[in-house]
């Protein structure tokens, strides 16, 4: 192992650095009093590269940026005939125009932030004006732009593709529990939180489920308390988002994805110019194993730091070796290794 | 020329332009945002991207060191470029910091490792009472803190790329000169007259505003702004030198010495991925042969303004968006 490789704090770095070493490349983490943003030199027989996150020297400065900002990505994608869901960006000067353009698109929306990432500050299926202020306050508190989009009735998928090839893909659920028809919601979660997978660390691939007023309002909007049972079969969602990072599960779903929909992604990767892969949010309102139309899908965001603990420990299906992919783009000299 | 009027910096305004000349499309992208201005340029099925000033031609890794001082630095020192004797110390190792500070010699500087154009950075440490103040303002909002030995000379940004320099400056702090009969916030007054000088980053040069700051640097001086300075005296109204706080740009890329030029296109190449720079060096005399000690980079730019390059307040004019796109569309290059 690397000398410094301890330095490394989450499951996804942590993946793609074994895989790194198994193919003998050295690992140098230079800003090591950092554990945010660990910037790691790679290097092979005088051949550098480097990784920060999951992102790597295989994308371009103004690729990354792209990402991150969500108004732009979106606006990328619309040129390249990508469907994207119908929204709006709003500033501080404009925001009273937000509930006139709402009537118009109609309700439930989703209100998020513009540049950021990982379910921060994303309010999804908000279904009145009091919903509305509500977010809109929380995100005007430490951002200047508002976007406000339709909400799309559909499942959530996390696709991983790179500018050439389409690579794993996973339905992504929010926080859940299903019914035994004898335990309790609360002990359903205690059980389901037993499992070693689960953790409250970084560094865990899937995280335990939080009993909190989210959790608690879900429950209460079946008619249902924690100490209700509930039936045999049935699935209740503890949450609307569906990041692993609060509870959700990953379901492998790459061999069942339409071959249209594989081509769609490598193009969502090259629409955003620089990018050499990524990890695209997208929702379709049929099964992933049909041919998708354009009002089939739409792109939620791509990721130019993707999670690939996912793919590799999906919670149900086949894994996925996604960091070899990655690590072949960057070292094809090492890709039979 | 559609669209156009939408871009506000006007260094993309530069870029836009010389692009357009040659016949790129350029389309921007994000019009609703007021910063940077994200540019899609396209000449005959080659395209490239243009954030603010940086481009499709910087890695990603090149901008990740470039936002990271102390990264900037180790990429430097690599290629044996002098940078300002430094450390990191985290805050947890704050204790440790005073006895560092004794062992490098005061004055030193201490700074946040992110972000530039001077925020947080405070450049006049003298003793254990000023960096308290210092520490305590950065950890505040940052776990990390640079401190660096403080370095004595004239602060210089050269932009250039791997191959050449484009130009080199000499930001002086806001100033007036006196001619013995009017006051100094009369000479201000006078000097903001000048049609080049605008609000901020709209124009080539900004207004000075006198603020707190401004009479603070003048009772230092035994002034105020009332006072009447001698004819051909040069009062200093700031410490920092940027433009936007109404700093004066002078051209110096005939100026320098040789060796200058091969550091600034080093350094450029020390950091991977990057195709060109704006760099912040300071140098005790420039027209004189670089020795290590005789200079340091103090940071370098991914995104360097152009503005001060094309017309500077005083000297010659240098076409840095021509530089530019000739990197992005070699193919064009007249």
């Amino acid at each position: 192992m690397g000398k410094k490789i301890s330095s490394i704090k989450s499951i996804s770095s942590v993946i793609l650095a074994e895989e790194i070493l198994r193919r003998g490349i050295t690992i140098d983490h230079i800003n090591d009093y950092q554990e945010e943003m660990a910037f790691m030199e790679l290097s092979y027989k005088g051949h550098y590269e480097y990784i920060i996150g999951q992102k790597s020297s295989q994308i371009t400065s103004t690729a990354d940026y792209a990402t991150i900002n969500k108004a732009l990505a979106k606006s990328l994608l619309e040129r390249a005939k990508i469907s994207v869901v119908e929204g709006k960006l709003f500033n501080r000067k404009n925001i009273k125009e937000v509930y006139a353009y709402i009537n118009k698109i109609g309700y439930p929306v989703v209100i998020k932030m513009v540049d950021g990432n990982q379910g921060r500050l994303v309010f999804v299926g908000l279904k009145n004006r009091k919903m509305c202020e509500k977010a809109i306050k929380e995100v005007l508190a430490d951002n200047d732009y508002v976007l406000v989009e339709k909400y799309f009735y559909g499942k959530e998928y996390r696709i991983l593709a790179t500018k050439d090839k389409y690579v794993a893909a996973t339905h992504r659920e929010p926080a859940n529990v299903v019914g035994d028809g004898i335990h309790s919601i609360g002990e359903l979660i205690e059980i389901k939180n037993s499992d070693p997978r689960r953790g409250d660390s970084s560094l865990d691939i899937f995280v335990k489920i939080k009993i909190d007023d989210v959790a608690r309002g879900k429950i209460a909007a079946e008619g249902l308390r924690l100490n209700s049972v509930l039936n045999k079969g049935k699935k209740l969602y503890l949450r609307s988002n569906s990041n692993i990072s609060t509870g959700g599960d990953s379901i492998d779903v790459t061999d069942r994805v339409h071959p249209e929909l594989r081509k769609i992604a490598v193009n969502i990767i090259r629409a955003i110019p620089g990018l050499a892969y990524g990890g695209i949010d997208i929702m379709t309102n049929q099964d992933i194993s049909m041919k998708p139309t354009k009002k089939s899908y739409v792109v939620l965001e791509v990721n130019s730091s993707p999670g690939i603990s996912l793919h590799h420990y999906p919670y149900e299906g086949k894994p996925r070796n996604v960091a070899g992919e990655i690590i072949d783009m960057l070292f094809p000299e090492t890709k039979n290794k | 020329m559609e669209k156009i009027n939408t871009i506000r910096s006007i260094s993309s305004v530069l870029l836009a332009e010389e692009a357009m000349k040659r016949g790129i499309k350029v389309e921007h992208i994000n019009p609703y945002r007021y910063d940077e201005a994200f540019l899609d340029l396209g000449y005959e099925g080659h395209r490239e991207v243009l954030i603010g000033q940086r481009s499709s031609k910087t890695s990603l890794e090149a901008y990740w060191i470039l936002e990271n001082k102390d990264l900037t630095r180790i990429f430097l020192q690599r290629s044996g470029i002098s940078v300002a004797e430094g450390r990191v110390f985290r805050k947890e190792d704050a204790k440790e910091v005073p006895g560092y500070c004794d062992s490098i010699e005061y004055p030193v500087v201490a700074k946040k490792i992110a972000g530039s154009h001077g925020d947080m950075v405070f450049a006049g440490i003298n003793n254990g009472k000023d960096l308290d103040e210092a520490l305590s303002a950065i950890f505040q909002v940052n776990s990390l803190v640079l401190i660096e030995k403080k370095f004595d000379g004239k602060e210089f940004r050269i932009l250039a790329t791997k191959r050449k320099v484009i130009g080199v400056i000499n930001r002086e702090p806001a100033n007036i000169t006196g001619d013995g009969i009017h006051k100094i916030g009369e000479l201000v007054e006078m000097k903001n007259r000048d049609p080049k000088r605008g609000d901020e980053h709209d124009s080539f040069l900004t207004k000075i505003k006198i603020d707190e700051a401004v009479i603070k640097k003048l009772s230092e001086q035994g002034l105020a702004p009332d006072s009447v300075p001698a004819n051909g005296v040069k009062i200093y109204l700031r410490n920092n030198s940027n433009l936007s706080t109404g700093g004066d740009s002078v051209d110096y890329t005939d100026i320098i010495h040789p060796g200058y030029k091969k550091i600034a296109v080093r350094a450029v190449r020390a950091i991977p991925g990057l195709a060109y720079s704006g760099i912040d060096l300071m140098s005790r005399d420039i027209s004189e042969k670089p020795a290590p000690g005789s200079y340091i980079i103090i940071e370098m730019n991914s995104s360097p303004g152009l503005r001060s390059h094309h017309e500077p307040y005083s000297g010659k004019s240098r076409n840095a968006a021509k530089e530019i796109i000739d990197m992005l569309f070699p193919e064009t290059k007249k």
